[in-house]
């Protein structure tokens, strides 16, 4: 039977691979999953208005970072790769390329909210 | 989970909610006792409030206080300079995993967490911290015990300088100083012993002290003993402990039998 992650919810979504988090959670996989992708919805809604907002570059380099992580962890991995340029460039103090990358950002995520929602609903569903 | 570690308590630090949320779950079912906050001045108000974790999970990039500087502030209080500190660190950060131990960490993970081995870095950071605990008891311990008994100990090394000593060593060394070389375990090694305080005789090497019944020479490794002043019992005790022998320690007639090449002499002197 498929897992939630490899069920394609829509062609023009990224990928959401959670079968390294699934292979490292072992047996508590299928109760703390929906743990992290509610978490991720909740604070990547965050850190992304702050980049909207165009806080202050400090702020928005741990906030890159902290998207960079938390998309990794689920296997969103072009949006983390995403999120690691934005940070290089942000750490190098290139205020004006790191606001370029950022509406980058701010566009992905859109779609990238939409998958990890959609895989949540799925393991609801499946539960 | 290894039931010796069930319950102990673990402080994550982390402003990312993810990875403090499924770290909590994570450890949670494992029977661990988790406290999460989301920045290091939450993390100073729970430990100014007595409260001491078993270990602490500490992200590196956080508003405010960084994990850096968290954990240089950690080490510089003794109550925490021996609390595991495990830092939450970017895979592709060499730069940071280098600060981090310059920081005092004791060894960092790096992100997405891989749970199982960060489970396994933490039961072998518990056991280690626990088997510390242990020899810090067993040394306060000891340090009682020498104070009640006026017994100090003392190391010496192949130049015989002493090169350590314990407190109580060093005030019976005082006193003896002050009061009368008779005080100590004998006479001549009290005194030799005295007058080589601070280390810096390194012509000075250990002899079989007047009336011991415990003999040494070395002329490589280290030789440990201890030295006492026990006024009430009219006697003192001297161990030697001699390491990487190089020659055979010398023992007088009534001394205890040599037990190894790297034996224990043991003697009393009344």
């Amino acid at each position: 039977m498929p897992t939630p992650s490899t069920l394609s919810p829509s062609a023009d979504l990224p990928q959401v691979d959670l079968s390294e988090l699934q292979a490292t959670l072992g047996k508590e996989a299928q109760r703390i999953i929906p743990i992290v992708l509610d978490s991720f919805l909740k604070e990547s809604a965050g850190y992304i208005a702050a980049l909207e907002a165009a806080q202050d570059l400090e702020s928005c380099t741990r906030f890159v970072h902290n998207l960079k992580s938390s998309s990794a962890t689920l296997g969103i991995l072009h949006f983390s790769a995403l999120c690691k340029e934005a940070e290089k460039v942000a750490r190098s103090g290139d205020e004006a390329g790191f606001r370029k990358l950022a509406e980058g950002l701010i566009g992905a995520y859109a779609t990238v909210r939409r998958a990890v929602a959609a895989e949540l609903e799925a393991m609801r569903s499946a539960s | 989970m290894n039931s010796e570690h069930r319950g102990a308590h673990i402080l994550i630090v982390d402003d990312d909610a993810l990875t403090r949320n499924t770290t909590r779950a994570f450890l949670d079912k494992h029977g661990y006792a988790v406290t999460a906050v989301d920045s290091a001045e939450a993390a100073f108000t729970l430990l100014n409030d007595d409260y001491l974790p078993d270990l602490l999970l500490l992200d590196v990039i956080m508003p405010g206080i960084d994990g850096f500087e968290t954990c240089r502030m950690l080490r510089h209080q003794p109550k925490y300079s021996h609390l595991p500190v495990i830092m939450l660190t970017a895979l592709d950060d060499r730069e940071s995993i280098d600060q981090a131990y310059r920081c005092g960490a004791t060894d960092f993970i790096t992100k997405p967490l891989n749970y199982p081995l960060l489970r396994h870095r933490m039961q072998y950071m518990l056991r280690s911290a626990a088997v510390l605990r242990h020899l810090y008891e067993s040394q306060e311990a000891l340090v009682n015990t020498q104070h009640i008994a006026l017994l100090g100990n003392w190391t010496m090394d192949a130049a015989g300088d002493i090169v350590a000593a314990s407190r109580q060593y060093l005030d019976i060394i005082g006193a003896a100083t002050r009061r009368s070389p008779k005080t100590g375990c004998s006479s001549a090694f009290t005194a030799k012993t005295a007058s080589c305080w601070p280390p810096a005789a390194a012509s000075w090497r250990p002899a079989a002290p007047t009336g011991s019944t415990t003999g040494f020479r070395r002329s490589a490794g280290t030789t440990s003993g201890c030295t006492c002043t026990n006024a009430a019992f009219r006697s003192s005790t001297c161990a030697a402990t001699t390491r990487a022998p190089t020659d055979s320690p010398r023992t007088s007639p009534n001394a205890s039998p040599r037990r190894s090449a790297s034996a224990t002499s043991r003697g009393t002197t009344a």
